[in-house]
């Protein structure tokens, strides 16, 4: 047999060896990853204060009781009409007086707010109250350079949760998903009428321009959520 | 049998096998690129609610677990517990003490960096997620995340 000159490797075992890594990675992985709805904790706040008054307009009050029922704005309501009042609160008649109140912003308006803190920011330095404001209307003067003059949703706005101690986290949950859900729908729209991309596609990108355009949506539709403290549970 | 045979002794040549490790690899590297590892081991059973706002979050975010749930083992008790990253706490007091010892001793700006990431069941009422969060604000550790199922 003068012919057997190269003798083969047997490769026959390194499927075994493949097969070994395919099953432990199979073992140890996961496909589906996880999506997560986020939400900042509110400070905490040693000694106790007097929530400051706020008027009546400016709180969507959202309600869940131990039985997961909902109310919205005092009357008996359903998790799907969330959504609705949260659009609503945002965006109304201007000189509706049930809402929080809307103010126009023009260029000229956040050109002058500008100058005036500058002096006033410069006059005192010590004050930091200044810097804030004009760094605000700093903020301003980005959304109308980019979107034009909007109606800008009073600041002490805010939308409002109240749970009892017995309310399911799954109730929770659906409550803070059909508010996001309004609010994500208003910037959607918002989106797609400024700058024509569809808001999803930016809203997690890291590149700077849309995370610029993102800062603007947020700016003009700002999400405010509150979890207030639950009063007693008879209600 | 000698019908078939008859005559012919040559055997049938082995099919080939020296392919077989380029599919399993192939399949290998597919599993490794689409997947991501199982973070933790779980001891408490949890039934995440569906929404439809969620996002996916950063993978590589510095992340604390914790789970809200029945145990699966009946060793550990019936009523809802917290398991935190690896452990279940024995109280709420423990969050507290895995926190500090998470961060160690500064008391630095650490918490900006790291979403405390909740898996909750559906049935677990807030007071129990209250009581959780109380904890991480005491450590000011503020940035939290709910994991839930994608309703689409």
């Amino acid at each position: 047999m003068a012919k057997r000159e190269l003798e083969e490797i047997n490769a026959g075992s390194m499927a075994d060896i493949a097969f070994l890594l395919l099953i432990f990675f199979l073992v140890t992985t996961t496909m589906n990853f996880p999506k997560v709805l986020e939400e900042r904790l509110p400070q905490k706040i040693d000694d106790i204060i007097d929530p400051p008054l706020v008027k009546k307009e400016n709180v969507l009050e959202i309600l869940a009781n131990k039985n997961d029922q909902i109310l919205i704005e005092g009357s008996r309501g359903e998790i799907e009409d969330i959504k609705d009042k949260v659009i609503e609160f945002y965006v109304h008649p201007i000189n509706s007086t049930i809402w929080p109140k809307l103010t126009p912003i023009n260029e000229s308006m956040a050109n002058q707010y500008i100058e005036k803190f500058k002096v006033l920011s410069a006059q005192y330095p010590d004050d930091n109250r200044y810097a804030d404001t004009l760094n605000r209307w700093e903020i301003k003067k980005g959304v109308i350079d980019a979107i034009g003059t909007y109606n800008e949703i009073s600041d002490k706005a805010m939308i409002t949760i109240q749970l009892d101690n017995a309310t399911s986290f799954k109730t929770y949950v659906s409550v803070l998903n059909e508010i996001m859900a309004g609010i994500n729908e208003l910037r959607a729209e918002l989106c797609l009428a400024k700058f024509g991309i569809p808001y999803n596609k930016i809203e997690k990108s890291k590149v700077p321009e849309d995370q610029a355009k993102v800062k603007i949506l947020r700016a003009v539709y700002p999400k405010r959520i509150m979890k207030a403290k639950s009063k007693n549970s008879q209600r | 049998m000698s019908k078939f045979s008859k005559g012919k002794k040559k055997s049938q040549p082995a099919i080939s096998t020296a392919s077989l490790p380029d599919i399993v690899f192939m399949l290998l590297f597919f599993f490794i690129v689409t997947t991501i590892f199982k973070e933790k081991d779980t001891k408490v059973v949890v039934k995440a609610p569906l929404a439809t706002e969620i996002t996916k979050l950063d993978r590589r975010t510095d992340q604390i677990y914790y789970w809200i749930g029945k145990p699966s083992n009946k060793n550990y008790g019936t009523g809802y517990r917290v398991q935190v990253d690896d452990a279940l706490a024995p109280d709420m007091g423990a969050i507290r003490a895995y926190l500090i010892e998470r961060r160690g001793g500064d008391l630095s700006e650490v918490w900006d960096k790291v979403i405390n990431n909740f898996k909750i069941d559906e049935k677990v009422n807030m007071r129990i997620v209250k009581n959780v969060q109380e904890e991480l604000r005491n450590e000011d550790a503020l940035k939290v995340a709910y994991t839930l199922k994608d309703k689409k």
